[in-house]
C-alpha cells in the first residue's frame, strides 16, 4: 500500500472510532434531557454540523478571495472542495433539525428565521456547485466562482444572527450539564475530522483531474451528480 | 413514531449521507488511479 493511501485510510479509520466513541456515549453515557426527554439527543450531532458547515463556508469564502488576489487555480479547487463538502453537511442540518422540528414541534417544516436562511444558505452553495459545472473555460469558471463564492457567505452571519434578532421558534442557546457537554464535545472531534478529511480528498481529486487532465470533471471527479451539479 | 425513533433516524439517515459521500470519494479516488491498485500506480 502506498503512503498517501495508508494516510488516507488511517485518517478514515481514526474519524470512524471517534465517531463508533461518540455514538456509545450518546447510547450509553449522557443521561436524558428533563424537558425534552430524548429527541434533545439529536443535538449532539446537529450542533457540531452545523458549526462545520460554517467553517467550511469560510473555508469557501477565504479561498474566493485568495484565488482574486493572486489568480492561483489551487485556490479555486479549495474553494470549490469546501462549498462541496459544505452542501453535504448543510444536508444533514437541515435534516436532522427537521426531524426534530417533527418531534418536538409536531411540523417538519417551519418558516422562521433560523430555518429560512439555513435552507437559503443550502440553495446558496447548489447554486454554487451548478454555476461551476454549467462553465466551460476554467479561468471563466473561477472568476464567476470566486465572487459567487464571497457573495453567498454573506448568509453564514443571517444564520448565526437570525435567532438573535428576530423573533425565533429555534433556541437561542443551550444549556449542558457536565456529561453533555463532554458529549457534545465528543461529537465535534469526529464531525470536524471528517470535514477537513473530505474537503482534502475531494481537494486531490480536482488537483489530479487538474494536473493530469485525464477524464472529464462529470465523469471521474464527481461521485454525485444531482439536477446538472455535481458534488 | 416515538422520539426515540426520531433520534435514530435523525442518527442513522445523517451517518450515511456523511459517510456514503466520504465512500463515494473514495471511489472516485480509484477510480481516478485508474482501477490500478497502490502497488502498481
Amino acid at each position: 500500500m502506498c503512503p498517501e493511501c495508508k494516510r488516507t485510510l488511517g485518517y478514515l479509520i481514526t474519524a470512524m472510532t471517534f465517531f463508533a466513541l461518540a455514538i456509545a456515549m450518546v447510547l450509553f453515557y449522557v443521561p436524558t434531557e428533563a424537558s425534552m426527554g430524548s429527541i434533545q439527543k439529536i443535538f449532539y450531532l446537529h450542533l457540531p454540523v452545523a458549526i462545520a458547515t460554517f467553517v467550511a463556508c469560510l473555508i469557501c469564502f477565504a479561498a474566493s478571495i485568495a484565488f482574486a488576489v493572486t489568480r492561483d487555480m489551487k485556490w479555486d479547487r479549495l474553494a470549490s472542495a469546501s462549498a462541496r463538502i459544505a452542501v453535504v453537511f448543510c444536508s444533514v442540518v437541515l435534516l436532522t433539525g427537521m426531524i426534530w422540528g417533527k418531534s418536538a414541534w409536531g411540523q417538519w417544516w417551519t418558516w422562521s428565521p433560523r430555518l429560512t436562511f439555513s435552507l437559503v444558505l443550502w440553495l446558496l452553495y447548489v447554486v454554487y456547485v451548478m454555476v461551476r459545472a454549467s462553465v466551460e473555460s476554467p479561468q471563466r469558471r473561477a472568476i464567476i466562482a470566486a465572487v459567487y463564492g464571497i457573495i453567498a457567505f454573506l448568509d453564514v452571519p443571517l444564520v448565526y444572527l437570525s435567532v438573535r434578532l428576530m423573533p425565533d421558534i429555534h433556541p437561542v442557546s443551550v444549556e449542558l450539564a457536565g456529561a453533555m457537554k463532554l458529549t457534545l464535545i465528543a461529537w465535534f472531534v469526529p464531525v470536524f475530522l471528517l470535514m477537513f478529511g473530505l474537503i482534502a480528498l475531494r481537494f486531490r481529486i480536482d488537483q489530479h483531474t487538474a494536473t493530469t487532465g485525464s477524464g472529464d470533471q462529470q465523469s471521474i471527479a464527481a461521485p454525485m451528480t444531482w439536477a446538472g451539479g455535481t458534488l | 413514531m416515538s422520539s426515540g425513533g426520531y433520534v435514530l433516524l435523525a442518527y442513522v439517515l445523517s451517518l450515511l449521507l456523511l459517510w456514503g459521500y466520504a465512500a463515494s470519494l473514495l471511489l472516485a479516488t480509484r477510480k481516478q488511479r485508474g482501477g490500478k491498485s497502490c502497488q502498481s500506480s
